[in-house]
């Protein structure tokens, strides 16, 4: 994380406290105010101060490879969809697709449908269980209201239990007392343009509340081949409030949203969530309660045949209590229940062999955090996690985190994690059409493949060590290696050879089947840099390695690995440049590499962001931003579905952001 | 959980090696007063002062302080340091005839200059290019353009834009963009 290894203490909803949330013993050193002086304005504006003892706590680095936007960062970054804002992010793979579609992961596995990366919303999953993945274009968020997003390469399970494998993100939104007043922000370009308004206000004598509305259109992409198949225009509008209010000794936060996200004769969404969480703290200890519920309709989904409709309701209410220390002891344990009643109807002969269903999920888990010498500490996590797919699931985690006397922290980690199968890989029963071909003996062909109860869930065995340090007061730099050890990977499975249906029209038609038949391993490294030549001037650089192995497991020589091998790219690299020209003009750049997809012939590009800024008043920002400025449009990615549309070219787009504030 | 083998040998090294000495990292925690130094600190480079007040090349850049607990935090803060070649300085007891030599005035909660009350004395100076700055929740409601609260734990920023748009004084879209903005007509900071 090329950052000063200084972080906000204990935030209710943040992933950090759980991973990383230490208490901080008096102060000794002289040189506090030094530190101090190094740090930027918003790491200023984010150092807790503890109200008892007038002292605010230093939160140390964690044992895993964290990195976080700020909300500076992310208003520097110009981006208008949270996937573009996570290009910022040293270490992910952000690939677009289509005007709706992105494909983001770490470490490897990148897909349309990436299922293992869990993503999370103050708390709320929004990583859908239908098929395991996030619809980004469903997570239309507000940028202007994002407090900041924790990122969090390898393993999380131990914490936030399945599915968070490869990564965690959490996205905080702002406290309602930080959006007070108006704000009226806008985009406008040939590509896209959108309009958010947001009114903040006193809600009653202890609370602040905001409300706020959001309409955007992205406009169609083209085809490679001619440059009219176009992608269909995407709209969409959504609405919401979060409330916030000091209750004395606790605290209580309410939010909720109602949207719609719309792709004309290819997908439509809506939904609505409430959300919410009370915490109080008493003392050195601390109780956290958190509640949602969480409608998401699947209104069209073109990919599953027209008239196919899904709609998932999920209640999940989890508890979690931060004990005082004891001894060496640091304690948190929490429980979770989560119900998920999910209706799908699929157009046939295509469907869900269980077409309605309530899955329930039991979670409880408990981490310590021993402080074994001065300097050494160790973190002992699990999380045990009784699901309706898989039974009883294992998470545990061992993290050990040691301070240098130079200043710098090195760490290491094993941990395990898991992936649950998703209800179309249990379920589902898709027909395909595979075109005549030489391959099909010139004959058309049907491909069926069924979901099974029987699957396994996705296991990983992860091993990662870290070092990173603040070498010079402009200086930090952030290196991390990891292997990652896969098992029961789930694959379709063909079924025997094609058999031939002789009528009406001679034709195959082959059988597929849901498994857990690859295995294989990860290994890379991560490096990034962070230095602030003046004050006014940020650069960081990152780049990612990954190597990604996987072979069928032992007797089932037929699987080809291939093709998840080549949906990452083996080398990333990223520089940032966040220069202030004048008082009120900014300038930057974001310039990535990424080297190619074999899987889908992607040749190896280098393309760069730019935006200029320019606060005109005291209460308006305007900015002119520039994406994908080097090279011609591109394709950055491909599809995986039999039948769909082919990735769209990405293009070079250029838009206007003004934000006014009254 | 073959891991935990892997793990043992690897505690047993760091446990030995980490008994090295020197300063525990982890007991470095910091003072509010600390934090409201390193703001008024770096306000320096997030503000900008007409060119008519930055004078001489040689002259000093003044921070005048009217807190007996910040002005030596803030002494030490900017030992050494000078921006664009003028030495930052902390001023403590500035005369009320000099003040406009102050391209930064800190006026704690029981500071006076020249017998004025402060609210008489923000408006004595509310067109000159000197950023006030206090810790004081209604001090942006006096006229005043900065005041640092703590707020949910942390020290934040709260902008009187109508004060510092009075003067020639341009704060940055950064300090903007992380500040709470007021009014003149509802500047009372929560």
């Amino acid at each position: 994380m090329p950052k000063p290894l200084l972080r906000p203490a204990c935030c209710i909803g943040g992933l950090l406290p759980l991973v990383l949330c230490l208490a901080a013993t008096p102060a000794s050193a002289a040189d506090n105010l030094s530190t101090l002086k190094q740090m930027s304005l918003d790491e200023l504006a984010d150092l807790r101060v503890s109200i008892a003892t007038h002292r605010t706590e230093r939160l140390e680095d964690t044992a895993a490879a964290v990195f976080v936007l700020t909300a500076e960062d992310i208003r520097r970054a110009g981006a208008t969809t949270l996937p573009e804002l996570l290009r910022t992010v040293p270490g992910l793979n952000v690939a677009r697709i289509s005007a709706t579609e992105w494909a983001v992961s770490a470490r490897g596995f990148n897909n349309q449908f990436a299922n293992k990366l869990l993503v999370m919303v103050d708390g709320r999953s929004v990583y859908t269980p239908f098929f395991s993945g996030v619809l980004w274009d469903e997570l239309n968020i507000v940028m202007q209201d994002i407090e900041r997003i924790e990122v969090v390469r390898g393993p999380g399970g131990s914490t936030w239990g399945a599915n968070a494998v490869n990564g965690v993100i959490n996205i905080l939104t702002r406290h309602a007392e930080d959006t007070q007043g108006s704000q009226v922000s806008v985009v406008a370009g040939p590509l896209q343009s959108e309009l958010v308004a947001r009114n903040g206000f006193k809600a009653g004598e202890a609370g602040f509340a905001r409300v706020w509305a959001k309409a955007h259109q992205q406009d169609r992409l083209h085809m490679p081949a001619d440059g009219d198949t176009a992608d269909t225009r995407w709209r969409g509008g959504r609405a919401g409030f979060r409330g916030d209010w000091d209750l004395g000794s606790s605290t209580l936060m309410l939010e909720g949203e109602t949207f719609r996200e719309m792709k004309p004769d290819e997908r439509e969404y809506s939904g609505a969530h409430l959300l919410g969480q009370w915490a109080r703290t008493a003392g050195d200890s601390r109780d956290e309660l958190r509640g949602y519920f969480n409608r998401f309709t699947l209104d069209r989904w073109a990919v599953m045949g027209n008239g196919a409709k899904a709609q998932l309701d999920t209640f999940d209410l989890s508890y979690r209590h931060l004990f005082a220390e004891w001894g060496m002891h640091s304690l948190i344990a929490g429980a979770g229940y989560r119900s998920v009643n999910s209706e799908a109807q699929m157009v046939p002969p295509s469907a869900v062999t269980r077409a309605n269903r309530t899955d329930q999920l039991l979670s409880a888990f408990a981490e310590d955090t021993l402080s074994l010498a001065e300097r050494l500490k160790l973190t002992l996590g699990v999380k045990v996690e009784d699901n309706d797919y898989t039974g009883i699931e294992w998470q545990p985690s061992a993290r050990l985190r040691w301070t240098l006397g130079t200043g710098g922290t090195l760490w290491a980690s094993v941990a395990r994690a898991v992936r649950t199968p998703s209800i179309i890989e249990d379920s589902a029963r898709f027909i395909s059409f595979v075109a005549p071909s030489r391959l099909t003996g010139g004959l058309p062909m049907s491909v069926t493949s069924n979901g099974s109860a029987q699957l396994n869930a996705e296991k990983l065995t992860a091993y990662e060590m870290g070092y990173r340090i603040q070498l010079t007061p402009k200086l930090s730099v952030d290196a991390t290696v990891f292997l990652n050890d896969y098992d029961r990977l789930v694959t379709v499975d063909m079924i025997g050879r094609p058999n031939l249906v002789p009528t009406p029209t001679p034709s195959l038609s082959w059988n597929a089947v849901t498994g857990n038949q690859l295995q294989g391993q990860a290994h890379g490294f991560e490096l990034a840099a962070d230095y602030r030549p003046a004050e006014t001037w940020r650069l960081q650089a990152s780049y990612a390695y990954l190597d990604l192995n996987l072979k069928a497991r032992p007797g089932n020589s037929e699987i080809s690995p291939l093709r998840a091998e080549g949906e990452s790219p083996r080398h990333q690299a990223s520089l940032i440049s966040r220069h202030d020209l004048r008082h009120d003009l900014e300038l930057d750049l974001q310039a990535r590499y990424v080297s190619a997809l074999t899987t889908y012939t992607i040749p190896d590009y280098l393309t760069a962001d730019l935006r200029l800024g320019w606060r005109a008043t005291s209460r308006l920002d305007l900015a002119l931003n520039g994406r994908n400025l080097i090279g011609p449009a591109r394709k950055e990615f491909g599809t995986n579905i039999v039948n769909a549309s082919d990735a769209y070219l990405i293009p070079r787009e250029y838009y206007l952001t003004a934000n006014l504030r009254f | 959980m073959g891991f935990r083998l892997w793990l043992a040998p690897l505690i047993a090294v760091l446990a030995v090696l980490a008994h090295a000495a020197g300063p525990d990292p982890d007991a470095t925690t910091f003072a509010e007063n600390d934090v409201k130094a390193a703001f008024i600190y770096n306000f320096v480079h997030f503000v900008r002062w007409p060119d008519t007040t930055t004078h001489k090349p040689g002259d000093p850049f003044r921070y005048c302080v009217l807190d007996d607990t910040l002005a030596p935090l803030l002494a030490k803060a900017l030992a050494g340091e000078s921006v664009d070649g003028h030495a930052l300085i902390v001023m403590r007891q500035p005369e009320l005839r000099n003040v406009h030599e102050c391209q930064i005035l800190y006026l704690g909660e029981q500071a006076t200059l020249g017998g004025l009350s402060q609210t008489e004395l923000l408006r004595r100076i509310a067109s000159q290019p000197i950023l006030t700055v206090s810790d004081q929740s209604n001090f942006t409601a006096r006229g005043g353009m900065i005041a640092l609260i703590r707020k949910r734990g942390r020290i934040h920023p709260v902008i009187n834009t109508d004060a510092t748009d009075r003067t020639e004084l341009r704060v940055s879209a950064k300090l903007l963009n992380l500040a709470t903005l007021v009014r003149d007509s509802k500047g009372a900071a929560q």
